[in-house]
């Protein structure tokens, strides 16, 4: 039997309409439309995200109809009229409507899923002007979104109508606060936001990775030579003799220990031994199964029970019992507070793989540029991309250009390398560009996971409420490699107590090799686990002092003057009381209604209310993590930020931009940007730890600030002068004083501006001492949720009925924005507490993994609390990973306020939650 | 040497049939799983009918004896939206509309549906299982979660569809065509258990394809519904479902048929829960009953006996539903 490759061999002249033009072409009859519209065709805004119909990305109008593109064989388009995002808007003024709507709502994040929403809402909104809430969610039920959380997309659909849409430009000085649509936001919704696989030069080779079937194998090619000389068109193979530098990176280099290419042994299920390059069509074609490797399967660790055996082998020789790295944060006698304490509460709780499933999958290519090589890609970490690939290759740094492209989802995962290191070195070698695009097999099988947990801890409190102690153990999976292991272990110590004063605390976690997919950073570097075992045991020591929840909890919250668990005392802005307060109004309702709910019934259905609270330091833990900015005035008057800060759908690019402008004192409408690319702006660090705003937004407020200082200087005006533009000129107004500058007389340095500056801001922290005591964070953020659920004891299943979000967020930059990364975090932390888990080898795409759909998400509430940071701009922190972390276990407490259960094992799946309740022998789960 | 390859499309069914003739040919309609399954080497194929383009394989129509035909071409979304369906046949107009999502209920055909390959994550994935000729079945002492509790013997597929137990329940019938011309098949004796053949889902010979569904007309006042257990909200397989077709006099049950999805490798019909309906009113009594019928034989596996309390609370509260919105039979009064 033929396989997929050498079905799509034949062709055929296959004629159809493409947005309103005739297509004549000649392709496979079995070619995906997808693939014929984006590869033939060129119309790129059509998504490919899973090649299953799992994601809904690829959807297009087939006859008017939403079809996934990914599973139409092109000979079904025969004789129909296909219409593409780029097409939508010659439908009818209706499309302008829904792309505004979209914008002003914040319905675009990454935008990976927007042009697929986009398709399916025109659809609805062409048949149904007026659709009621549950028509979009059906409507939209065939896309998935892993940013927004679908609440906006469903409000910009339901609103298309309702407003009269115009620009938005807040008036100088006022940018910081602004609902300001996002900047990067009108390529989102036209569909011509440029992401890894959508640009390539022409005549780009293709590579393709040999991956590892097994967890372990040891392995040994058959006669490569031989293999490329019987196959036309492969032009190299590439294994880990052909790695010119270092065959080792690795996110944190101390730890480095991850090759291109496996060296004799594979060290889990998805790894790569070799690559494949050649000719683009010859290369996909190619039936992998038949290349020259033997695999001899060797015994795997797959669980942290098996690595820790005594005697199991070592999945790195020199990491004795497999144990990567330990964390440690210690504070006075922990086991005498507990022995004195009123009351303790202990507990073990586990949670498993959890898959980012950035719409997106990971793509990009290189080329070699005499005796540079660039990469464009998808990435969250450009200046560390560029390290490692000049590692890789054995070159300096600076003979690497990184070119990040729009990034379709990132959250962690794209801070590791992908594709980088393969086409980076099949274009060193061979001279032509190179691509790669990873299909969701095998992103999900090679990049990395969340870290399963496992955690057993012990708390007490005195009669009084206040808590005494907390005795924290975990184990976390980190898998193969190190990636972010030693962060895990590193900052989960420092969170574990939670935003509460906890005077005797002990903290200690191994991050733990086996051989599975690598654990690295995933929206909270552990700490989500974390919160998840330590709020729900809180909520048990406060059912023991008979008290409520809620106040429980405000009792013991830190405050500006106690110290955390590492002896810091923040001094200024800790907001978790605040938090915690916004809550309690609807905690109180919420109680008296799920009580009268559960009088009442007489069905399967039971509520209940949860709430957990949540902090989290920004910036790396006790490590520099500098942000440089540079802002610069053109002779024309408009003005430059070249700000490297990687926007990966939060908006950092918007936020920065309010923030310079602000600092500045200039209208935001003059900003130009220039976005990371390590050869033209200065290096933001990596997109993670919650720090764009924070560290990269203070650099663009200092940046701006010096700018200001430069204008002001020249002009011998006050700090109070006002800053305008009038024809070329720069006027300053100090008080009844005007001064003038002519942009176009002053002289240009060399980046062509006429007056610029850049600023560096680096959190000041301290080391930790060995007992984890020191100063970790400059910042931290603080928030609190409140769940509301409904449970259906028969079945086992649980609906989330609302989520009510308090976030201490310093200063709320772009409110439209954080509501953004609060309703996203809510989504992924719905799918964590009840969905998603991964397993390495299986289920390996998005039908069989789980993501939350629109058809789960409640509508959320944001309460945005404003309690300043000293350090932040203009008093700003950190929200990316804030959001995710209290959801999970605020449901997971509505659960047991529900039915009195608590499922140790995440996620709470129909069969734990049934399972639990039988084991609990719940009146009325016996039935009759 | 690659194996040769083509790809036709035939105008009309006869055409079709001839096309299918020929070994390692694959019928092309919907498409939604043929490009996936043909990646993943779940099976392979050396021709591709593609019969979209036969125009009598597509509609739904009412026929004089009182019957509805639905030709096999027939979209997921145009059976979940037809005002036919919905007023004759709740049940599949529910089931139609509770299938995967409205991009594949546009593309997806109800032959197709019907005809759809297993869900098991070791058949679709890198696992040469029992039923793609190996000799092992991973699921038993693999994650077993969503597999198969009635049913299964050495292979514990869960047929997938939404809409076949609907077909089941209402008594439906395929209609087929073939190289020696056309059979009549119910629903209910067109799927096959992996005890009788492990090699395929359902009775269709090689060359044969399925033309249209034909549903006898309910009693009056009959009435139906699809309920379906998913983990997530929209676009997820069933974890458990029930498609229930009853008629009352009152309370009391004068014929029912009870079929689950999501818990064996075919729609599972539960005569025993007919059984303890037929002729009784419906009480918390008679829901207790039924449940345990519908569960009784259950099988599972080391992680999926939550279906089989699945089942027992799917039963219980689409009964009592029908229950609380039906007047107690008027004899009960006294």
């Amino acid at each position: 039997m033929a396989t997929i490759e050498q079905l799509t061999d034949v062709q055929a002249t296959i004629g159809f309409s493409v947005n309103g033009s005739v297509a004549s072409i000649t392709a496979s009859p079995l070619a995906r439309l997808s693939r014929t519209l984006r590869e033939e065709l060129g119309l790129t805004g059509t998504k490919v995200g899973c090649d299953a119909g799992d994601c809904g990305a690829c959807t297009v109008l087939l006859d008017g109809e939403p079809v996934c593109a990914c599973l139409m064989a092109t000979a079904q388009a025969q004789g129909c009229e296909v219409t593409t995002v780029e097409g939508l808007a010659q439908r009818g003024p209706l499309y302008e409507k829904l792309q505004k709507s979209f914008l002003i709502h914040g319905a675009a994040q990454c935008g990976a899923c927007t042009p697929g929403m986009l398709v399916a809402a025109t659809a609805l909104l062409e048949r149904n002007q007026q659709p009621t809430e549950t028509e979009v969610m059906d409507a939209l039920g065939g896309v998935l979104c892993r940013c927004t959380g679908y609440r906006k997309i469903i409000a910009a659909v339901l609103e298309v109508n309702d407003r009269v849409w115009g620009q938005n430009t807040p008036e100088v000085g006022h940018a910081v606060g602004d609902r300001l649509v996002r900047l990067d936001g009108q390529p989102k919704v036209n569909g011509t936001e440029i992401y890894g696989a959508d640009e390539a030069p022409a005549g780009a080779l293709a590579v393709r990775a040999i991956r590892c079937p097994f967890h372990r194998a040891r392995f040994q090619f058959g006669d490569l030579e031989a293999y490329i000389a019987q196959h036309a068109g492969v032009a190299a193979i590439l294994t880990a003799k052909d790695v010119p530098g270092e065959n080792r990176y690795g996110v944190i280099s101390k730890f480095a220990d991850q090759p291109v290419f496996a060296v004799e042994e594979a060290r889990f299920r998805g790894e790569a031994v070799a690559a494949v390059v050649g000719k683009g069509e010859a290369v996909e074609k190619l039936d992998l199964q038949n290349f020259p490797v033997s695999w001899k399967e060797l015994p795997p660790l797959t669980s942290i029970d098996n690595a820790l055996a005594p005697g199991a082998p070592l999945v790195h020789l020199d990491r004795k019992e497999n144990v990567l790295v330990r964390g440690r944060v210690v504070r006075d006698d922990v086991e005498k507070a507990l022995a004195e304490a009123a009351v303790t509460a202990e507990a073990e709780y586990e949670t498993g793989f959890v898959e980012h499933a950035c719409i997106e999958p990971e793509a990009g290519f290189a080329r070699r540029v005499g005796d540079m090589v660039e990469v464009q890609a998808c990435t969250q970490s450009p200046y560390m991309d560029r390290s490692d690939i000049a590692q890789i290759l054995g070159i300096q740094p600076e003979a690497v250009r990184i070119i990040p492209t729009a990034v379709g989802g990132g959250f962690g995962t794209k801070l590791d390398l992908s594709v980088q290191p393969f086409v980076a070195l099949a274009a060193w070698r061979l001279g032509q560009p190179v691509r790669m695009v990873y299909s969701r097999t095998e992103s999900m099988i090679s990049t990395t996971k969340r870290h399963p947990a496992r955690m057993r801890l012990k708390a007490g409190a005195n009669r009084d409420g206040k808590i005494v102690a907390l005795d924290f153990h975990a184990d976390f999976n980190t898998g193969a490699y190190s990636s972010w292991g030693p962060t895990v272990a590193a900052r989960v110590p420092v969170h574990a107590s939670g935003p509460y004063y906890v005077p005797h605390y002990r903290a200690l976690t191994r991050a733990i090799h086996t051989h599975l997919v690598p654990a690295g950073a995933f929206r909270g570097f552990g700490v989500p686990q974390t919160a998840i075992a330590q709020e729900q045991l809180y909520d048990e020591l406060a059912d023991r002092l008979g008290m409520d929840r809620l106040e429980f909890r405000l009792l013991n919250a830190l405050d500006d003057n106690t110290p955390t668990v590492t002896g810091q005392v923040l001094g200024e802005g800790v907001g978790i009381r605040a938090c915690f307060e916004a809550l309690r109004p609807r905690w109180l309702a919420a109680r008296q209604e799920t009580a009268a709910f559960n009088n009442n019934a007489t069905g399967p259905l039971r509520r209940g209310v949860g709430v957990a609270g949540m902090w989290y330091g920004c910036g790396n833990t006790s490590l520099p993590n500098p942000s440089t900015m540079r802002v610069g005035l053109k002779p024309d008057g408009r003005i430059a930020l070249h700000q490297g800060a990687i926007d990966i759908g939060q908006g950092s690019a918007t936020v920065v931009t309010q923030i310079c402008a602000d600092a500045l004192g200039c209208p935001i409408d003059r900003f130009d940007l220039v976005s990371g690319d390590t050869s033209i702006t200065p290096d933001c660090g990596k997109t993670s730890a919650s720090r764009q705003t924070f560290v990269s937004g203070k650099a663009a407020f200092l940046a701006g600030k010096a700018l200001r200082r430069e204008i002001l200087r020249r002009a011998g005006a006050c700090d109070c002068a006002k800053i305008s533009f009038q024809n070329g000129q720069l006027e300053i107004q100090d008080g009844d004083r005007q001064h003038k500058i002519t942009l176009s007389q002053l002289p240009t340095e060399h980046h062509g501006y006429v007056l610029t500056a850049e600023a560096t801001f680096d959190p000041p922290t301290k080391p930790l001492d060995e007992d984890g005591q020191g100063i970790p964070y400059a910042v931290f953020g603080f928030g609190a949720h409140l769940a509301e659920i409904e449970v259906d004891i028969e079945l086992g299943t649980v609906k989330v009925l609302r989520i009510t979000a308090a976030h201490d967020v310093g200063r709320a930059i772009n409110p439209t924005l954080i509501e953004g990364q609060i309703e996203g975090g809510v989504a992924q932390g719905i799918g964590m507490a009840l969905m998603e888990e991964f397993f390495p080898g299986k289920g390996e795409n998005l039908h069989d993994y789980l993501i939350p759909s629109a058809g789960d998400i409640p509508p959320v509430e944001s309460i945005l609390i404003e309690d300043q940071s000293p350090i932040g701009p203009f008093g700003a922190k950190g929200i990316g990973e804030q959001a995710v972390i209290p959801t999970a276990p605020a449901i997971l407490n509505a659960l047991h306020d529900a039915i009195g259960v608590r499922v140790h094992k995440l996620p709470a799946t129909p069969d734990r939650v049934r399972a639990a309740i039988l084991q609990a022998g719940i009146a009325g789960a016996q039935r009759g | 040497m690659l194996p040769k390859f083509s790809h036709v499309r035939p105008s009309s069914l006869r055409q079709a049939v001839q096309q299918l003739a020929s070994s390692g040919s694959h019928v092309h309609a919907g498409g939604t799983d043929l490009l996936g399954c043909l990646r993943d080497g779940v099976f392979g194929a050396e021709k591709i009918v593609s019969i979209t383009g036969i125009g009598e394989l597509r509609g739904i129509n009412s026929r004089e004896d009182g019957a509805v035909r639905i030709g096999a071409l027939t979209t997921l979304s145009e059976v979940a939206t037809s005002p036919l369906i919905a007023q004759n046949y709740a049940l599949l107009a529910q089931a139609a509309a509770a299938a995967a999502s409205p991009q594949l209920r546009n593309q997806g055909t109800i032959g197709g549906n019907l005809c759809q390959r297993p869900r098991c994550w070791y058949f679709r994935g890198d696992f040469q299982c029992l039923r793609k000729g190996g000799d092992t079945c991973f699921a038993i002492n693999g994650e077993n979660e969503f597999h198969c509790v009635f049913g299964g013997s050495r292979c514990y597929i869960v047929h997938p569809s939404d809409t076949a137990p609907a077909l089941v329940a209402l008594d439906a019938r395929a209609h087929i065509r073939g190289p020696l011309g056309m059979r009549v098949v119910p629903l209910g004796s067109f799927f096959v258990l992996p005890a009788l053949d492990l090699a395929r889902e359902n009775v269709l010979r090689s060359g044969e394809i399925i033309t249209h569904i034909s549903l006898p007309p309910l009693a009056p006042g009959s009435i139906s519904s699809y309920r379906k257990v998913r983990a997530r909200g929209s676009w997820d397989f069933a974890l458990a479902g029930l498609a229930l077709a009853l008629k009352l006099t009152g309370r009391r049950v004068d014929w029912s048929r009870v079929v689950l999805s999501g818990v064996a490798p075919i729609p599972w019909r539960s005569s025993e829960t007919e059984k303890v309906l037929l002729g009784r009113d419906l009480n918390p009594r008679t829901l207790r009953e039924a449940a345990d019928a519908a569960t009784r034989g259950a099988e599972p596996l080391s992680q999926n006996g939550y279906k089989v309390e699945l089942v027992r609370g799917i039963v219980e509260e689409s009964l009592r539903a029908i229950m609380e919105s039906h007047p107690e039979t008027p004899s009960e009064r006294t």
